[in-house]
């Protein structure tokens, strides 16, 4: 074995550590789990667990290229395994330490059936998806073949943990570089997108509900971009369905509903005409000095209707049946309301009050309102190098469990000088036995029955 | 409905233990028959429930419940087989009555997606999860079967502990890669749905635990040889982990999955 260079013993002392490995791994885990909750949510944003990746990303790749020039010389390892006699030594050696003690077929036959007897196991091998990869000339009569199947499984394991390396980078850059918020913007408002020329405008927000109207089936916005000295463009935006503009990606996550106006009417018993009109928003208290009440409405439910509890909720976000809750202070300088009652529109509940506000009945007359489309902004740098590293995990993760690598050296020799010879299979070590067996016994199997009465 | 197919399969499972005792062929035969009457009316409940629901059945708690039962059904069947272990079965039929009877308390109304999980990205995701899932739940009983075999004559049988041993990998060996396509599919999902790759959400965390577990026991198996009670255990703590998971992580956690 080569001496290592003291350079790359500290290295190795320092990137290949599996105590190390194994602390950093634990201590990551426990972060994560730790991160579950909202009040250590910040953890994963902190400087600290952006170096802790670091780290782990170097630990990986340190491994990893230190491991691909012995996983590359070993899938080259054919070419070596025999060798002529005099440049065998350590070679020869670390050969026989890979192959299993046990031989998993010995026969004896006529020497005179030889050729046939090789190409009997040639075929049988061949079949089974094994390939002839080495051979040795007959020497002392004894001849060797090496057969091989699946090869490149070797570099399974060895991809999974490239795969591992480049995600965390990803990470890195994603948090290094990456930029993500949520905002609402309005029907008919523009904003200027954050590091683009671009300004966005929300031409209108589309809610589509489901057939029973209790919930939503899908919502898109309709959104027009406008760059200074390009033609402008218009764009559906949906959930599941980012849009890209210069470099960012927006994504539709979720709406609400924005009162401008509410407009409220209010009737005197058993009359046809309201007494008075007036509009207000959410939280605002007007003054009726004719009647010496003020109104506040301090709830809206777009789609009223009582819970399973009892209590009044909104079925959907739809406009189906709109109402208000109001606050009635009589008389209107008074600091507390000494009334409430839920308000709708197209029909009216009765006051019951006996105070200045008696007789009195209220309406939502008529509703302003706009949709707030909320939006994901992200710009995400390692977003490429993510998806590489996805693909090569389920790549590797593929390659390393459904295929195994399997050796065989064949050797046919003279067992009775002139009268018998001998075939024998001994494997190469495998890493995974059970199903190697089951292989191996089908092999001997089929062997036997081919090579009867050679 | 799904008591009719309950009633099926506990009368495969009733002849499958009578089987045990006698070793009869008609004992199998009539097993077989049982498993394959339950395992038909389950496969027509599932097609059913898609026509109502209009959609394949992948998308709430009951409806991957029923679907990761009819896939340990199928798989156990299929690696009895391969395996020529009849225990296979015999496991697959407790876990997949264990899987519907708890389905029969859980809500099994059709619901309306809501418009985020209206993505095909849907179906590899919890696809992938379900097979792998199921594979594992084949390796949680051979891990039983295993502790069990060894308790019971002190590591004496130890050919036979040998070859569940292999079975128990080779089932892991056939679920890793699906864990590795949910969990991926999950992050590229997330990423065209939330904006984000990765949120660190509960369930998130507890996926990539359960990777991890069982990407550790491929791994120490083969760098340190993992084998023996060791490997046994580990795919049963790998197990609860997916169980915690897939059911645990909505009861005890806030999170971005509380649909599933």
């Amino acid at each position: 074995m080569k001496p290592k260079t003291p350079a790359i013993s500290i290295f190795d002392r320092i990137f290949l550590s599996i105590p190390l490995t194994v602390f950093f791994i634990l201590s990551l885990g426990v972060v994560s789990l730790l991160g579950i909750s909202p009040s250590f949510r910040t953890i994963f944003q902190s400087r600290l667990f952006l170096g802790y990746l670091c780290y782990i990303v170097f630990m990986m790749l340190y491994c990893s290229i230190r491991r691909w020039p012995k996983l590359l010389k070993f899938y080259c390892y054919h070419k070596k395994i025999f060798l002529p006699a005099q440049g065998q030594g350590a070679q020869g050696d670390s050969f026989d330490s890979l192959l299993e003690e046990k031989k998993i077929f010995n026969r004896l036959f006529k020497k005179d059936n030889s050729q046939r007897v090789t190409s009997h196991i040639h075929q049988v091998l061949t079949r089974r998806g094994y390939q002839k990869t080495a051979y040795c000339a007959p020497a002392q009569g004894e001849e060797r073949f090496f057969y091989e199947k699946e090869k490149f499984s070797i570099f399974g394991a060895h991809v999974v943990h490239l795969a591992i390396a480049v995600l965390l980078l990803a990470g890195i850059l994603t948090a290094w570089g990456g930029k993500f918020y949520d905002f609402y913007i309005q029907e008919g408002e523009t904003i200027r997108l954050e590091g683009t020329d671009a300004l966005l405008t929300l031409e209108k927000f589309a809610v589509i509900p489901s057939a029973t109207k209790e919930k939503t089936d899908d919502y898109a916005s309709r959104l027009r971009i406008n760059r200074p000295g390009k033609p402008i463009e218009w764009h559906t935006l949906k959930v599941n369905d980012p849009l890209r503009v210069d470099g960012i990606r927006l994504y539709q996550q979720r709406f609400k509903f924005d009162l401008d106006e509410l407009r409220i009417a209010i009737y005197h018993e058993n009359k046809d005409q309201p007494v008075k009109v007036l509009m207000t928003g959410i939280n605002q208290r007007v003054v009726v000095p004719e009647l010496n009440i003020a109104l506040e409405i301090n709830d809206f439910l777009p789609d009223f209707y009582f819970d399973e509890k009892g209590h009044p909720s909104t079925r959907s976000h739809v406009l189906r049946n709109p109402a208000g809750h109001l606050l009635i202070y009589s008389p209107a300088n008074s600091n507390s309301s000494n009334q409430e009652q839920w308000i709708f529109r197209g029909w009216m509940p009765h006051a019951k009050s006996k105070d200045s506000s008696e007789g009195l009945s209220f309406m939502l007359d008529g509703i302003r309102s706009r949709y707030a489309s909320g939006i994901k902004y992200a710009r995400n740098p390692g977003e490429l190098l993510t998806y590489l590293g996805l693909i090569l995990l389920v790549a590797g993760s593929f390659l390393s469990s459904y295929k195994f690598y399997r050796g065989l050296v064949v050797t046919v020799k003279s067992a009775v000088p002139g009268i018998t010879s001998s075939a024998s299979i001994q494997p190469m070590k495998c890493k995974n036995i059970f199903s190697f067996e089951k292989e191996a016994d089908e092999i001997v199997g089929k062997l036997n029955q081919i090579m009867e009465g050679l | 409905m799904m008591t009719g197919v309950l009633v099926l399969y506990s009368l495969s499972l009733v002849f499958n233990l009578i089987s045990w005792k006698i070793r009869r062929k008609f004992c199998v035969a009539v097993e077989s028959f049982f498993l394959m009457a339950g395992w038909g009316f389950h496969s027509y409940l599932i097609v059913k429930r898609a026509i109502e629901a209009q959609r394949f059945p992948l998308t709430d708690t009951y409806e991957t419940l029923i679907v990761f039962a009819w896939l340990v059904v199928i798989l156990s069947f299929l690696t009895s087989v391969r395996f020529g272990f009849r225990g296979i079965r015999l496991l697959g039929i407790i876990a997949t009555l264990c899987l519907l009877t708890f389905s029969l308390f859980i809500n099994d109304a059709v619901q309306p997606l809501m418009p985020s999980l209206r993505s095909g990205w849907l179906y590899f995701h919890v696809g992938a999860y379900i097979i792998a899932y199921a594979s594992f739940a084949i390796a949680f009983g051979l891990g039983i079967v295993f502790i069990s075999i060894f308790l019971a004559n002190r590591g004496k049988q130890k050919a036979i502990l040998d070859s569940i041993e292999g079975m128990i990998f080779r089932v892991i060996d056939l679920g890793f890669p699906f864990l590795t396509v949910g969990l991926a599919c999950g992050s590229i999902w997330a990423s065209l749905s939330w904006g984000r790759f990765w949120n660190w959400d509960a369930k998130e965390v507890w996926a990539l635990t359960t990777w991890l577990i069982y990407a550790g026991c491929l791994h120490l198996r083969h760098t340190r040889n993992l084998r023996g009670v060791n490997a046994a255990l580990l795919s049963l703590i790998g197990f609860i982990v997916i169980l915690f998971t897939y059911i645990g992580v909505n009861l005890f956690f806030p999170t971005l999955h509380s649909y599933s």
